[in-house]
């Protein structure tokens, strides 16, 4: 951008331009009733569309809360597991994946009680 | 012998491009304002008719005019259709006998065209959240000298100070959209920082502004807190707030937008709490599970997508014991082997043999609890920090 350009370009408070131009009061009385009744029309679809969401959001929530029961109870039954989940929010969506119940930690002790056989056996042995 | 050597005619190579929204909202508005003036010629009221008719004659001759007389009916019926002439004869003359506010409405045809711009011609690939307010002081800049031309039979019933005010106000609606999201991007990462910064997990954010329609690495937020964006606009002089259509038009964009603004702050407070939720129900898993979660929410100024992962240490741990301990059994058994090999003749061979299987094993084994061990210390580097880079 010139010099010049930076010159006669200058900060705009967005409150005063706001005051002069979006104005309603300096419009005709029937451009103010159009676009009040369009304010008036959005605003309502827009609380709508809000209320909706909460709606989604609270039942996502609450099925998120079931999901993470129902692991729960895997988890206690000894099982192993690998739960995938899509919820749809109020706000967009949610995959979940939680894996678990793993009984592996038999393999070490299996691993360390087959050590000391093999070690007893090759002491054995050397003798 | 043949004189005429067959030719193939060279197919021209189209290349396949999708068209942007913008170019897609470009034909739609043309489309609308074609239609809209048609439209208005088939319900010509007798004085339009007369006026249009007039300018028909003076412009194109008589013959031309009596052509019109006598086929109006059967335009207007859809009897006969029109010849690309005509229609251009009449998207040059319709306009001119509409009145000022039928004008004015093709103007508006071209609004949401002209406000979807800045995603073509702003937009990049990746942007450093280090770097926002550079992005959008030059996005801004981008948005000065942007041009909004209207289609020739729409401009050519205005004056070029309107022209000039259109413009203005559509610049000056551009970079108060552009302030807003600049003010809603920075709030939305501070909010998300806020929300993720006690999470003890592997968090990593990305990020897509709507309103420039570009990615944002998002590291650092300490940084986005501390920059601020200054935009300057060429101030609309009073004869142009006089203009009673053009000043319903900024009146009309700009209080929608405060509402959309009202509405985004709402929609942004279900998302913080959608990821608390989540956030919440990570918190209450065991050491021994492992949890990823792909969180896709629309914030204020875009659409944020957290990635969470929390691996189990213990359970990684486990997996390096077990490793050891099973190369540990390896190294005996083949000791013992070797032993055994020393007492029995003919037994070197299969020593070797196992030995080199065994070898194999070993090395496989080593690996992953190598592999085991560094993604404990990745995840524990990845843990320290709020946002993760990936």
């Amino acid at each position: 951008m010139s010099n010049e350009d930076q010159k006669s370009l200058r900060r705009i408070n967005p409150q005063d331009l706001q005051n002069q131009l979006v104005n309603l009061e300096g419009l005709p009385p029937e451009k103010q009733l159009e676009i009040k009744t369009k304010m008036a029309e959005s605003a309502v679809s827009l609380q709508a569309d809000l209320g909706q969401r909460v709606i989604k959001s609270r039942t996502a929530e609450h099925d998120m809360a079931v999901t993470m029961d129902h692991i729960k109870d895997l988890d206690h039954n000894k099982k192993i597991y690998s739960v995938n989940q899509n919820f749809e929010t109020g706000a967009g969506n949610v995959k979940i994946s939680v894996k678990g119940g793993d009984v592996n930690f038999i393999i070490p002790v299996l691993i360390v009680i087959g050590l000391i056989i093999l070690g007893l056996v090759l002491i054995l042995n050397l003798k | 012998m043949s004189y005429y050597r067959r030719r193939y005619r060279r197919r021209p190579r189209w290349d396949y491009r999708p068209l942007t929204q913008s170019e897609q909202l470009q034909s739609e508005a043309r489309k609308k304002a074609t239609d809209f003036v048609i439209s208005k010629f088939r319900s010509l009221t007798p004085t339009e008719f007369q006026s249009f008719g007039s300018w028909y004659y003076s412009k194109h001759g008589r013959s031309a005019y009596d052509y019109f007389l006598k086929t109006y009916w059967s335009w207007k019926q859809g009897v006969v259709g029109m010849s690309g002439q005509t229609s251009a004869r009449i998207l040059a003359g319709v306009p001119r006998v509409m009145s000022r506010s039928e004008q004015f409405q093709l103007l508006r045809f071209y609004l949401p065209y002209f406000l979807s711009k800045p995603r073509d011609k702003c937009k990049r690939d990746t942007v450093d959240s280090t770097q926002l307010s550079e992005f959008y002081v030059n996005a801004g800049q981008t948005i000065l000298g942007m041009a909004f031309d209207l289609d020739w039979f729409v401009s050519a019933v205005f004056s070029e100070q309107e022209i000039s005010t259109f413009q203005t106000i559509i610049r000056y609606i551009l970079l108060r959209r552009l302030e807003t999201s600049f003010s809603d991007v920075r709030k939305d990462l501070i909010d998300l920082h806020n929300t993720l910064r006690t999470v003890e997990a592997d968090v990593s954010v990305s990020y897509r502004v709507n309103f420039l329609d570009t990615e944002l690495s998002v590291s650092d937020v300490h940084a986005v807190a501390k920059q601020s964006l200054v935009l300057t606009l060429p101030p609309l002089s009073p004869e142009d707030a006089n203009q009673t259509e053009l000043r319903s038009i900024l009146a009309d964009y700009t209080l929608t937008d405060r509402l959309k603004y009202h509405f985004a702050s709402g929609v942004h407070a279900i998302a913080i709490n959608d990821i608390q939720q989540v956030i919440a129900q990570m918190k209450v898993t065991r050491k021994t599970e492992e949890w990823e979660s792909d969180t896709t929410v629309e914030c204020r100024g875009g659409i944020a997508q957290i990635r969470v992962v929390k691996i189990s240490v213990p359970k990684q741990k486990l997996h390096i014991a077990t490793c050891y301990c099973k190369m540990g059994l390896l190294i005996l058994a083949f000791l013992f082997a070797v032993r055994w090999a020393s007492t029995h003749r003919g037994a070197g061979g299969i020593v070797v043999f196992g030995g080199f299987l065994g070898l194999g094993w070993l090395i496989a084994l080593w690996q992953s609890a190598h592999e085991s061990r560094i993604a404990i210390k990745t995840y524990e580097q990845r843990r320290s920090k709020v946002f993760a880079t990936n």
